[in-house]
């Protein structure tokens, strides 16, 4: 359905690309990135509101990389929204057929369905979109992007705005309405939680460039460099020397800590590197059960420091070794710190098997190992 | 809080209070001045005679036409310098913004000067007679009106974010469609607020005017040149009515944008 080939911008001195990616029909994609690594220039130039300065955008088998934006037949829902203020919710919703001058049976059909699939009924008469709320401000804008029935709906942070309740209600709910319709999403975040949420396939942008494209699995069990696990597992990402490789494993040693990791078959180790462990892999061991079978390395003595609560979720800050030279950040659930009885200054056991933990060489090479 | 804090914050007060209070006695005495001079029965039974209401009349069509070919040329050149970058901006935005700074009397001296060179004297000769014409008043008119336009509209559509119209060109819209469905009646309080202040500030001119109408009782006479006119004559009561005129005129055109400029 979109496929990007050596997409190049540039605006100022920053330089976009080349970038290239492809994102197959009915699917949505994601493209993640932290503020500034040019998703939002990249989205411009597939929606032609950036003239790129070299490459090819194919959307639904045409090339457009020189059509203007009217010419694309997609829509858009960016981060403001940008409701037209001077027009109510019905004539926002019906400014693209009243643009395009379609008959009212061209339309109706479509409107009615959004109006009723978005609860919008009670909102139409309203005549300032002002007085609209987050989420209904953005069910609206969503409903004037869908009734023109885009093959592709390109969406730049559309819920950022939003607290947390209202956001994830919206999420899943576009999701639905996405995989009913079978509309292609193109969606463009910096935040983590969004992407996985919404993600089929994504990729992730850095300094300008697509680090890594693929299913969201592969992203934080083998980030593909070392920026992409900097940008993905910040919690938990050491310098790591090497030590010795020993029935298929490779020993590491990070700040006194030693941690096996498996490999990737056909790598070679090399002196310096670094290893990054997800929150959700490490264990926490309770001393009254015994250890199952394969936990026979990667048992991590350590002291809680303290533990984070973040609302819907919690994590235990762990320092590791003699002298507590590394802090891990572990998932932990309220029922386990309750059954636990976990309080700062605590000893626990941690554990991670060697083949989630992530190994990758100094210089950030795209060769890696998990 | 301590006697010392309190003193201060109501020395401040008073200050703000006692400079208003002075600038609005101010204007307020000017205003009554003018009535205590002459007034208000013979000033106002003046208006009625035919050559005053002639140079009220003349006066409201000139500013009208002025404020008209003002807004016509600055809607476009504001949305130009709003919205898009190109080499030497600065410049023109610094020429097109002369006519504020500069006085009326150098403008009008201006087109004068221009109306004797080449181009200026084949205008004359052979498409169109300004000099010493209603239609020379409306050219310098215009001038003044749209560089007051011009800043005025510039602002307003800066104030409307491209986001809007970038939507609206991927829902269908032409870059000149976006601009008249979305960007357009987005930046309306600004549009009515150029109209009008374009429109006070021809009706209001006297230096460009008499400079390029000259002073031709019954042909080029707005309102004023026409107290000019009655003051160099001594005809106080008939220059104390159309100053009352166009006291009005100046009162309701700055409320009219107040209004508006309160409107969505």
């Amino acid at each position: 359905m979109i496929r990007v080939e050596a997409l190049s911008a540039r605006v100022g001195t920053f330089r976009l690309g080349p970038a290239s990616l492809s994102v197959p029909a009915g699917s949505s994609f994601v493209l993640l990135g932290p503020t500034g690594a040019g998703k939002t220039l990249f989205l411009e130039c597939l929606l032609g509101l950036h003239r790129p300065s070299g490459g090819r955008i194919v959307l639904d088998g045409v090339d457009v990389t020189d059509a203007p934006p009217e010419g694309r037949s997609v829509a858009y829902l960016p981060q403001d929204l940008a409701l037209f203020p001077h027009l109510s919710v019905r004539d926002n919703i019906l400014f693209g057929p009243s643009i395009r001058r379609w008959p009212r049976e061209r339309w109706q059909g479509p409107f009615d369905a959004l109006v009723e699939r978005l609860q919008l009924a009670p909102l139409l008469a309203r005549r300032d979109v002002r007085t609209l709320s987050g989420g209904e401000r953005q069910r609206v804008a969503l409903a004037r992007a869908l009734v023109l029935r885009p093959k592709v709906l390109f969406l730049d942070e559309p819920f950022s705005s939003l607290d947390a309740l209202a956001r994830r209600s919206l999420q899943l709910s576009i999701l639905d309405l996405q995989r009913e319709a079978g509309l292609t999403f193109f969606l463009v975040t910096h935040d983590h939680e969004e992407a996985f949420i919404m993600a089929d396939a994504m990729a992730v942008m850095l300094r300008g460039r697509i680090e890594q494209e693929g299913p969201p699995e592969a992203f934080t069990a083998n980030p593909a460099s070392l920026m992409v696990a900097r940008f993905l597992l910040v919690q938990n990402l050491f310098p790591a020397f090497f030590v010795r490789e020993s029935e298929g494993l490779w020993f590491l040693e990070a700040g006194g800590v030693v941690v096996a990791a498996k490999p990737k078959p056909g790598l070679s180790p090399r002196p310096s590197m670094h290893i990054g462990i997800r929150p959700e892999a490490l264990v926490v061991l309770r001393r009254d059960r015994p250890l199952a079978p394969w936990m026979t390395c990667n048992l991590l003595e350590g002291r809680v420091e303290r533990i984070l609560n973040l609302g819907n979720r919690r994590y235990a800050r762990v320092s590791v070794g003699d002298r507590g030279s590394i802090s891990l950040e572990v998932a932990v659930t309220q029922h386990l710190v309750q059954d636990l009885s976990l309080r700062e200054g605590d000893a626990i056991t941690l554990h991670v098997r060697p083949e989630s933990v992530w190994v990758h060489w100094e210089n950030g090479d795209s060769e890696g190992a998990s | 809080m301590d006697g010392g804090q309190t003193l201060k914050r109501g020395l401040f007060r008073a200050l703000l209070v006692a400079a208003t209070g002075l600038a609005v006695t101010v204007m307020a005495g000017l205003l009554l001045s003018q009535v205590a001079y002459a007034g208000l029965e013979k000033p106002l039974a003046s208006l009625l005679r035919p050559e005053v209401f002639h140079a009220l009349f003349l006066s409201c069509i000139l500013a009208t036409a002025a404020a008209v070919i003002a807004l016509a040329l600055a809607i476009p050149s504001a949305y130009l310098l709003a919205r898009r970058a190109f080499p030497g901006r600065i410049l023109v935005d610094t020429l097109l913004d002369l006519p504020v700074v500069l006085s009326p009397l150098a403008v009008g001296f201006s087109l004068l000067l221009f109306f004797r060179t080449a181009p200026g004297s084949f205008i004359e000769t052979h498409l169109m007679r300004f000099v010493f014409e209603p239609a020379g008043i409306v050219l310098a008119q215009a001038i003044l009106a749209y560089a007051v336009a011009v800043r005025v509209l510039k602002t307003a559509f800066e104030e409307v974010e491209p986001r809007y119209e970038q939507v609206a060109r991927l829902m269908g819209c032409t870059p000149f469609m976006a601009f008249r469905k979305v960007t357009l009646p987005m930046a309306r309080p600004g549009v009515v607020a150029a109209a009008v202040l374009g429109w006070g500030r021809a009706v209001g001119d006297f230096g460009a005017t008499v400079m390029v109408g000259g002073a031709v009782a019954g042909k080029t006479e707005t309102v004023p040149v026409a107290i000019y006119l009655r003051l160099a004559s001594v005809d106080i009561a008939q220059a104390v009515g159309l100053m009352l005129v166009l006291t009005a005129a100046a009162l309701a055109v700055l409320l009219l944008v107040r209004l508006t400029g309160r409107a969505p």
